[in-house]
């Protein structure tokens, strides 16, 4: 589990930090200068006022990040999705979350019944329904992806005129 | 030639060469900058009255916006400047290595030639200084607000929008707002850099009746393009040229009598 999720964020740290430097890249240095003159500290300054201006395309990135990740099946097949997990790693008991244990991956479920299963026409519905919420899924993601970053535009639509 | 109306010339003429220590609220001494390995100021020696106007025009690229961004230390941004030299606010070389560069801010607010108010509400935007200051006070607040607001002559407008992005007032607006913002945490010394070159003439206006009012309680230091804006609201005047201080006297006597053939020429319209 903790694998797959350092390969993961490794795979998809390029797509975050594209977007977040463009985010930060378009913040007019005027307004960084006002925070400045105004007595803040650099920190400060991007604690109150970088980090909320650039916060569309940070988290743009980094739902388009997690989109990319759900779809992502060869390097976690390495790494430690199983076929069937018995448990999830995320239970009711101390420490709730365990980091340790396998885990179920849909677009290997989508692999495995569909390819490695003696019935392939028994599993096609199977198949199809896995399929179907894995792209509900990231369709979703993005989508929301979308939404998130039009309304933070919205809120600093100023900084484009 | 330009008509001189003196609306702030009120005292009488100061002795800028031998200002007395307590009437002086910045003193430049000996003041060289260098970008990389040009130079963009040479030998800067002013002081600067307490609780008047001085104005520094010239031509574009004299260096009089620099000369001001060296009063509170924002060329320490430009990784490639270098000065050597002193500046004294109250007698305190500003950069002596112990001082703070954030509570020098804090004493000496500058306010920029394009308005740059934060994309926060008109009350954040006016709080913001005090915020950092660690002051989450409501009473506090919501008074230093309306005391900032009314001090930059838009409290009027804006009293009933206050939390209100400020990205929906007008240009002019903007330019209060952060004037206001710089006056809320109570400043010495108030720093313009061409306030008003991004403005309408009525909003310009507004500015320059209120650059008269913020006299009473700060030390104000204004670089304008516009020599008839710094006839009207400048008590002193230094001409720049060529990253060189020409000529400092008293605005009267610039305008109406410059000892030196430079100055003339200026505002005269002879170049610039």
């Amino acid at each position: 589990m903790i694998w797959s999720a350092l390969t993961l964020a490794i795979l998809t740290l390029p797509v975050v930090i594209v977007s977040t430097e463009e985010g930060l890249a378009r913040i007019p240095s005027a307004v960084r200068h006002g925070s400045l003159a105004l007595g803040a500290t650099k920190a400060e300054t991007l604690w109150r006022i970088v980090l909320p201006m650039a916060s569309p395309a940070i988290m743009t990135g980094l739902i388009l990040a997690i989109a990319r990740a759900a779809g992502e099946v060869a390097p976690l097949m390495l790494v430690g999705a199983v076929k069937l997990a018995p448990t999830l790693p995320l239970d009711g008991n101390f420490p709730y979350f365990h980091v340790e244990r396998k885990f179920m991956h849909l677009g290997f479920h989508i692999f495995d019944v569909g390819f490695q299963s003696p019935n392939v026409e028994a599993a096609r519905p199977l198949v199809y329904a896995t399929s179907f919420l894995l792209v509900t899924v990231i369709v979703g993601l993005n989508l929301t992806a979308i939404s998130i970053r039009n309304h933070l535009r919205e809120k600093y639509r100023a900084l484009d005129n | 030639m330009i008509t001189v109306t003196p609306t702030g010339s009120t005292n009488d003429t100061l002795d800028l060469g031998n200002l007395a220590p307590e009437r002086t609220a910045l003193e430049v001494k000996e003041l060289n900058l260098f970008y990389g390995n040009k130079q963009a100021l040479f030998d800067i020696n002013m002081k600067i009255p307490k609780g008047q106007v001085t104005a520094f025009i010239g031509p574009s690229g004299c260096g009089k916006s620099t000369l001001l961004r060296c009063i509170n230390r924002m060329n320490d941004l430009v990784e490639i400047c270098r000065i050597e030299g002193q500046i004294c606010l109250h007698g305190q070389n500003i950069y002596d290595k112990s001082v703070d560069v954030a509570a020098l801010r804090r004493r000496v607010g500058m306010v920029f030639q394009r308005p740059n108010p934060f994309p926060k509400s008109i009350y954040e935007n006016v709080v913001y200084g005090l915020r950092l200051q660690g002051i989450n006070d409501r009473r506090v607040l919501d008074e230093a607000v309306e005391r900032s607001l009314r001090g930059a002559a838009l409290w009027e407008e804006v009293k009933d929008r206050l939390h209100e992005n400020a990205f929906g007032l007008s240009g002019g607006q903007q330019q209060r707002l952060v004037i206001a913002r710089a006056i809320a945490i109570e400043p010495e010394v108030l720093l313009l850099d061409e306030p008003t070159s991004a403005l309408d003439p009525i909003s310009t206006l507004t500015i320059e009746e209120l650059i008269n009012e913020l006299k009473s309680k700060y030390t104000v230091v204004i670089v304008t393009h516009n020599m008839q804006q710094a006839a009207r609201v400048s008590d002193q005047t230094a001409f720049m040229y060529m990253g060189e201080m020409i000529e400092y006297a008293d605005t009267n006597t610039i305008f109406t009598k410059p000892k030196m053939k430079k100055t003339e020429d200026y505002i005269t319209g002879r170049y610039g």
